[in-house]
Formats: C-alpha cells, sequence, structure tokens
C-alpha cells in the first residue's frame, strides 16, 4: 500500500475480514459477525454507536429500530438498485427487505455489517432479476457529453427525487457493468473497498484499478463537454 | 491533451464524499458535484413503506404466513381447533339441554306425533301409596334418541324456573314451545297444544313433586344427564309411570320422594332401550 492510503489490512486481517463477509447466496443467510478486526477508514466507514444499537434491537424485533433502519438505508438501496435494474428498482428493494427481515433475528453486527449484508443482499437480488427478465442490465448512454455537463450544471431538473435519479443514472452512465456495480457500491451504498471487494468476491486491489478507471472516465466525459 | 494522473487519495476523497470543494480540476469537481447529488439527502417517498419489512419481520418470527408450509401447518391446527370447538359445543349444549329440558326447535327433526296416555295397573313393584296410574307417554322425538326422563325432569326444571312456583302460572312466551307443550300433555293429558293456567297448576304441582323442595337433588340431576347421555345415541325410550315407589336401585334412575316408578318397557322402534327406569311422581289428579 501507499504510503498515506488508509488501506492498510494486513493479509491476515483481510482473511478474518473476508471471513466475516462471506455470504450465503442461496437463501441470503445473513453472517454471524465478530468484532471489527480492520478499521479501514475514518469518518464515514466508522461505525455509529447509535445506529449500531438501532441494529442490535432490530435484531431483537424492535420494531420501532427495524423502521428506523429502513428510513436509514432504504434511499441508498434503492438508489443502488436504480442504477442496477432501473425498471424494478422498488420490486427489488421490497424483495430485498423481507429477505432481510427474515434472517433479521439472527443477525449479529454492528451498522457497518448490517450495510454489507444489506446491499450484498441487493446486489444478489438484482442479479436474480436480470436473470430472470433475460437480458443484461442497459445502461443509458449519454448522447452527449453537453448532456450531462448540463445535468451536473443544473440542480433543479423536475424535482428533488428525479434529480437524485438522474445523478444516479448518469454516475453509471457509459461505465461497464463491472464498473458501474463497484462505483454504486462505493458512492451510493457508502461501502468502502474492502466491503466491495467481499461483496463482489474480487480483491482489494481490483476494486480500487476498476473505481479509479470508472472515475476517470466520468472525468474525461466532464472534460470533453466543458 | 491528456489528463493528469488522478491520485488514490483524491478517487478515495470523491467516492467518500469527502473531496475538498476547491483545489480539484474542474473535471473532478463535476465528479464530485455529480456524486453529492446521488448522496442527496433522503425523499419522502424513499423512506416509507417501512410497514412491509414490520410484517415481513413479524411473519419470519412464527407468525401467521398466508403462504407456505407454515400457513399450512396453522391452517390445520385452525381446523382442528375449529372441531375441538365444536365437539364442546354439542357437548355442552347436549348437557344443558338434558339438564333445563329447553331444547331448540331445531334439534326436532320431527315434530312430537304420538302420544298414549293409559290408565291401569300399577306396574310398580313395590307401590305403597300410587294411584294405579300408568302413563305410557311416547314423543316422537324420543325415537329420535330423545331422552323422556331426562327431558320431563328438565322441562320441569325449566318450567318452575320460568313459572317461579306461582300457583297462576306465567304469560311467558316460552311455554308455548314445543317442550312445555308436551309437558303439558304429558301432564295434563291433554291435547290442547297451549298451556293454559289450570294445566300450568297442574304442572306445578307436578313437577314440584318431581323436584322435590329443593327443585330435585343433585343425583336426580347426575341420573338425568345420565339418562340423557345414554339416550342421545338414538335409543327410543317409553316410559310407564306407576306410582308408590320411592327406591331406585338401578344405576341411572331418577328417584323422588313420593313419585312413582316409570320403568321401562320395551321401546318401540330402534335398538332394545337401556335407558334404565326413571322415577316420576305419579299425574296430578284431575
Amino acid at each position: 500500500m501507499a504510503g498515506g492510503e488508509p488501506f492498510s489490512i494486513q493479509d491476515d486481517e483481510r482473511r478474518a475480514a473476508r471471513e466475516r463477509f462471506r455470504h450465503d447466496g442461496a437463501n441470503d443467510a445473513p453472517v454471524v459477525y465478530g468484532p471489527a478486526t480492520a478499521e479501514i477508514d475514518p469518518g464515514r466507514y466508522e461505525s455509529s454507536s447509535e445506529l449500531s444499537r438501532t441494529v442490535v434491537r432490530a435484531s431483537q424485533g424492535d420494531e420501532d429500530a427495524i423502521t428506523e433502519l429502513y428510513r436509514h438505508f432504504n434511499p441508498a438501496l434503492l438508489r443502488f438498485l436504480k442504477g442496477r435494474v432501473p425498471s424494478a428498482a422498488e420490486d427489488v428493494a421490497s424483495e430485498v427487505w423481507v429477505s432481510v427481515a427474515k434472517g433479521l433475528a439472527a443477525f449479529q453486527g454492528d451498522d457497518r455489517d448490517f450495510r454489507a449484508w444489506l446491499f450484498a443482499t441487493a446486489r444478489r437480488r438484482s442479479i436474480d432479476h436480470l436473470r430472470r427478465i433475460g437480458r443484461r442490465p442497459r445502461i443509458k448512454q449519454m448522447e452527449s457529453s453537453e448532456e450531462l455537463a448540463a445535468l451536473v450544471s443544473e440542480p433543479s431538473h423536475a424535482g428533488e427525487q428525479l434529480e437524485v435519479d438522474e445523478a444516479v443514472r448518469e454516475l453509471v452512465a457509459g461505465l461497464s457493468q463491472e464498473q458501474a456495480e463497484i462505483l454504486l457500491l462505493r458512492v451510493v451504498a457508502g461501502l468502502s473497498s474492502e466491503e466491495v471487494a467481499q461483496i463482489v468476491g474480487k480483491s482489494e486491489g481490483t476494486v480500487r484499478v476498476i473505481q479509479h478507471r470508472a472515475i476517470k472516465r466520468l472525468a474525461e466525459k466532464f472534460r470533453k463537454g466543458m | 491533451m491528456t489528463m493528469d494522473p488522478i491520485s488514490q487519495e483524491i478517487i478515495e476523497a470523491l467516492l467518500s464524499g469527502k473531496a475538498p470543494a476547491g483545489g480539484l480540476p474542474e473535471e473532478l469537481a463535476k465528479v464530485k458535484a455529480l456524486v453529492d447529488r446521488a448522496n442527496a439527502p433522503a425523499s419522502y417517498s424513499e423512506t416509507t413503506g417501512a410497514h412491509q419489512v414490520i410484517q415481513a419481520f413479524r411473519a419470519a418470527q412464527g407468525g401467521a404466513i398466508p403462504t407456505g408450509g407454515k400457513g399450512k401447518v396453522l391452517s390445520k391446527l385452525l381446523t382442528a381447533k375449529a372441531a375441538a370447538a365444536a365437539a364442546a359445543i354439542a357437548l355442552t349444549g347436549g348437557a344443558a339441554a338434558a339438564l333445563t329440558g329447553v331444547v331448540p326447535v331445531s334439534f326436532h327433526s320431527n315434530p312430537p306425533q304420538s302420544q298414549s296416555v293409559s290408565q291401569g295397573a300399577n306396574t310398580g313393584s313395590d307401590s305403597t301409596n300410587g294411584t294405579g296410574t300408568t302413563v305410557t307417554t311416547t314423543f316422537a322425538g324420543e325415537s329420535q334418541g330423545m331422552a323422556s326422563g331426562a327431558n320431563i325432569f328438565g322441562e320441569c326444571t325449566a318450567y318452575m324456573a320460568i313459572t317461579g312456583h306461582s300457583s297462576t302460572g306465567t304469560s311467558s312466551p316460552a311455554l308455548a314451545s314445543t317442550n312445555f307443550q308436551n309437558l303439558a300433555k304429558y301432564v295434563g293429558g291433554q291435547q290442547s297444544p297451549a298451556v293454559t293456567t289450570a294445566s300450568a297448576t297442574e304442572i306445578q304441582a307436578f313437577c314440584k313433586t318431581l323436584l322435590g323442595s329443593g327443585h330435585g337433588n343433585a343425583n336426580a340431576k347426575a341420573n338425568a344427564n345420565a339418562n340423557a347421555n345414554a339416550s342421545s345415541h338414538g335409543q327410543a325410550g317409553t316410559y310407564t309411570t306407576g306410582s308408590g315407589s320411592t327406591s331406585s336401585g338401578v344405576q341411572g334412575n331418577v328417584s323422588v320422594s313420593g313419585g312413582a316408578t316409570v320403568g321401562s318397557t320395551p321401546p318401540v322402534t330402534g335398538k332394545p332401550s337401556s335407558v334404565p327406569p326413571v322415577t316420576l311422581p305419579s299425574r296430578p289428579s284431575n
């Protein structure tokens, strides 16, 4: 790792973290997490003690806590799914929450673990959906760099929600499937590169390379539009 | 023109939303703006719908699941519970009907059709003060599984409860029911369907004797219940009332002091009656 890089996980820690994030893809069984062994990044990726308590209460059946979790995580979940399966984001989100609800009582971990579990489930569900409809996800290509530039420069599009949806869509427009998925998991889901690596089954280094290329491609688009 | 290489730190800062607003190349500033917009605060529509998760969680915790394996098991349990409840109601209702003598009309598959009252020799073998009156009464319902002895006892209990031992009787509409009409016919030997005041007096005298001062004793009630249970399986019963006997050595007898012995006679229809003799008071003289 380069000096000053916040990702300085040793190999054994990485293996331990990988074990913690191993999921059963067949039935979305929750992972029994142990205490976090690798602090990945301060700030955004730190576990919130209050939210962690909410996760614990929710796993114990506190319906207020479940509602709180839903309100906290559903916006990001919906945006992630709108970037993956735009036409069925709400439906797939419902499937994800039902799956999470079924396994919530057995879940152990903090809010970071819950976030990783939630989006790992969302990723699998979106893949299942795409398989069901028998086609690859289709991402709208930008017609021109001017369109992208205009979108970014005009914050009020047609309401806040539409603006968010458009931003998500344009964030992944023109990117490969792999790049789009990783960028969404990083940006919208708020996961660290290490967590994303566990979810998509790649090494952390590979994830970094892919996200770097994705950002570079976006920047090039904007630069051409200027 | 080529872009300057983007450092990993800047990439991480952009992706984590921590990139500084200033100091970024213009194209990266726009990337940052796009990321910020994609992470805009949640709208109302994005936070509604938590009830679905609550319901799914409840279902997962063993609540009612409309479909699936657990649902089938619940359906079976509910069916069993419903069957048990129906059986309990039937048994309770049967016992209550036997005790009170008030049986819903719908339980009578046929209205009373025949009744024969005859006066003849005393059939009581150990009568002491009998009047020699023998009344053979056959209710149509008996061949349908009704217990006459228990019915008479129960009807008397119900009748006394309604009239309150009033010698003048009462005008309660319940007294016009089929069961009380049968009781009136039994006691008075009348064919009139209505219970008149005069007949009510007879009924009260009869019932007071039957039930005794304390409305009968517990054994009598228990035996009446036993009779009702025994005859509730479709056994017909025909009872001949005699007089003078107070003994009741046979299991299931209803013994009333000063009453008459009701000996069992061969049933009119169906299987041989297993209903034991019931002791009833003699019919009051008109």
